[in-house]
């Protein structure tokens, strides 16, 4: 019963990574349609660049170079702005001029950008693991992370932190969307992008936002990724990637509501799978896979999401 | 014939007997496959004497490894093709089938001939040349079964699934130990041999790949130019309005995984016996997107695009993994590899030597291309 409560936690607390990296997804499909796999590696760079800034020094192309030196949550918040304009780029380098061919040329594109990043991240950062400060507020002084116990599971303070700073980023993100003007402006684009744009509204602006907060979110999640598992590397964003994917479509793409519990399902699944299948643990990376081929079997358009007509 | 620029009207009415023609006429052309039909040939030409010639000219046996490498390459590029330029469906786990193929005939000879009934395997030999098949016959059962979930929905949740296959195969090559030996992967696979002669040297092994690839090659270019191939590109193209003509899309599409799959899991069968040791390390999702890069590096739905893009990356590569600074970043060479995506995507998405029908189709605003062959085809009919 215990182990039960304690993968739940665990579930829940990857549940919310994967969560605030299936937002960029699901809003980025939603109005263009587009996979845009270079959300994995934005989220690397999230985890990369928090370190950056947390650190005294950190080696870069080989060479010692002093940083800032900030406490956690200034550097999450650096590298959120920081990701969140490189996502702006990106769409309008690699994906803007291709706004209007075949889906196959923006897609190949996006693994190109992909591709690009990882490799890039370790040309800066090397191949190796990359170990992540401690956070003083959830460290105790031996190191270990702070934690309380109810019952016999144990839970740590930065796995309620990182489901408190999910859960409120995807209120206020759902605040945005649905009372902001910008957020009309995307359910507009979503629905109709050259009808919008006949409304007056700017359907270039509107793209270039949704990639920076979905960048900024993948970013976050990076940086909440990193603290979890005291440590970067350039690989590191491809999985989660992924499962944001495969959480975003299993929530309904285009639904940030359903991007939220995809998230959350897709955690809590992968955590029991992998403790009580057998040979769970060895097979864990395959369960979402399979989840994926489930879903796209029986509910194509997700739990939340309403039917979309097949395009070709 | 001065040109004036036109719109898209009178573009769509061609005048006089010779425009009906030419309206006809690029299409069917692109729909066999390339809009240069005999470029192509001449360039097919030249390369098959350059791959034949070559082996006896270079001395070291590290350029018949390349050349090896660059033919196991094109076969896999040219099947990849027929999925993502042909049929216009993206994979991404397109490694698998290679995996399978490589593993199929790796447990054939290791677990179940050698280790389970200890025979002697030379007595086995004829079996390699019919796992070529067999092993493509596997894969492409695999291409099936994969694809049937994947009908339903929309192309690129394609894309995933495909690339979520191709890890599922790797992790399971990975894990299952009983039958793949996990990590530490199956050696001891038999070279080819013919009634008792065996392929052994680096040139021999060549020649064998090289049969293999020809006969590859010839096979997927009388299958694009058959009808199936032509519903192939219809459904590239559009379709719903494939479907609408009376083609039915699903079969087409397994069809054309079920093809794709076919040639990489025969090729895999040759790297298992041509390197005599497999292990899950060649079949990294890296490898499937060194194929894509290929095949949109030369040109997608062109048959000669795959073999080009082979060629040109699998040398550069070789070539330049003597220079120092390469060495010391290897990851110089993902760098290049996303930037040539990105790049060719944006800038000539058609690749180096793509048919202009692909040109038309990826890129709906420019019309340009699409009037020059027009003209062409209308000066020849006048």
């Amino acid at each position: 019963m215990s182990q039960l409560a304690q993968q739940l936690v665990n579930g829940l607390m990857i549940g919310c990574l994967y969560a605030l990296i299936a937002v960029g997804y699901t809003m980025v499909y939603g109005i263009i349609e587009l996979i845009n796999f270079a959300f994995g590696e934005l989220f690397m760079f999230g985890a990369f660049i928090t370190i950056m800034m947390m650190s005294p020094d950190i080696s870069l192309f080989g060479q010692t170079v002093g940083m800032p030196h900030l406490n956690f949550f200034l550097a999450i918040i650096i590298a959120m702005v920081v990701v969140g304009i490189m996502g702006v780029v990106i769409e309008r380098l690699a994906y803007r001029p291709l706004r209007n061919a075949p889906r196959l040329a923006a897609l190949i594109s996006a693994i190109g950008v992909s591709i690009l990043l990882q490799n890039v991240a370790q040309a800066i950062f090397g191949s190796q693991q990359v170990p992540f400060p401690d956070i003083p507020l959830f460290t105790t002084a031996l190191g270990a992370p702070k934690a309380f116990s109810v019952g016999s599971v144990e839970i740590t303070y930065f796995q309620v932190f990182v489901v408190v700073v999910t859960v409120t980023a995807m209120l206020l993100l759902n605040l945005f969307v649905q009372r902001t003007r910008m957020g009309r402006a995307m359910r507009a684009s979503a629905q109709d992008k050259s009808t919008s744009a006949l409304m007056g509204v700017n359907v270039n602006k509107v793209i270039a936002v949704t990639f920076l907060i979905g960048s900024a979110m993948g970013a976050l999640a990076g940086g909440l990724y990193g603290g979890v598992y005291h440590s970067a590397w350039p690989l590191m964003g491809f999985n989660p990637g992924l499962k944001a994917f495969i959480a975003a479509v299993l929530g309904g793409i285009g639904n940030i509501p359903g991007a939220f519990l995809g998230g959350l399902l897709l955690g809590v699944i992968e955590a029991l799978g992998s403790a009580y299948l057998p040979l769970g643990s060895q097979y864990r990376d395959a369960i979402a896979f399979v989840i994926l081929i489930l879903i796209l079997s029986f509910r194509p358009s997700g739990l939340l999401g309403s039917t979309v007509s097949q395009k070709a | 014939m001065a040109r004036t620029p036109k719109d898209n009207q009178t573009d769509a009415q061609p005048s006089g007997s010779g425009g009906y023609r030419a309206k006809l006429n690029p299409i069917a052309s692109a729909m066999t496959g390339g809009g240069s039909t005999r470029s192509t040939r001449i360039l097919l030409a030249v390369l098959l004497a350059f791959a034949v010639i070559l082996p006896f000219l270079v001395g070291s046996n590290r350029w018949i490894t390349l050349m090896t490498v660059v033919v196991i390459y094109v076969v896999l590029a040219s099947g990849l093709n027929i999925v993502v330029g042909f049929t216009g469906l993206l994979d991404l786990g397109y490694v698998a089938f290679y995996a399978i193929g490589a593993y199929y005939t790796a447990i054939i000879f290791n677990n179940v001939l050698k280790v389970k009934y200890g025979v002697d395997l030379d007595a086995f030999w004829w079996l390699t040349w019919i796992n070529f098949v067999v092993g493509g016959l596997v894969a492409a059962l695999a291409g099936v079964l994969i694809g049937y979930p994947t009908l339903r929905v929309r192309g690129d949740y394609l894309a995933i699934m495909t690339l979520g296959f191709g890890e599922i195969i790797r992790i399971l090559a990975l894990n299952w130990v009983g039958l793949t030996r996990g990590p530490s992967g199956i050696s001891g696979i038999p070279q080819p041999a013919i009634l008792g002669y065996h392929f052994t040297t680096q040139k021999s092994l060549y020649f064998v790949g090289l049969a293999l690839a020809l006969l590859s090659l010839w096979a997927i270019s009388r299958i694009v130019r058959s009808r199936i191939g032509r519903a192939w590109t219809a459904i590239r193209e559009d379709e719903v309005a494939a479907e609408a003509m009376g083609i039915h899309t699903s079969r087409y599409k397994l069809l054309s995984y079920a093809t794709g799959a076919f040639f990489a899991g025969a090729m895999g069968v040759f790297f298992g016996h041509y390197l005599n040791y497999i292990s899950p390390s060649s079949f990294m999702l890296m490898e499937s997107f060194l194929i894509l890069s290929l095949v949109v590096l030369g040109g997608m739905g062109n048959l000669a695009g795959p073999v080009l893009g082979a060629i040109v990356w699998m040398g550069l590569q070789e070539w330049l993994r003597d220079v120092p600074f390469i060495q010391l970043h290897p990851e110089t060479r993902g760098i290049a590899m996303g930037l040539v995506l990105v790049l060719l995507m944006v800038f000539r998405p058609q690749g180096l030597l793509g048919s202009m029908r692909v040109k038309l189709e990826m890129r709906p605003g420019s019309k340009d291309e699409a009037e020059r062959e027009r003209e062409v085809w209308s000066d020849a009919g006048s």
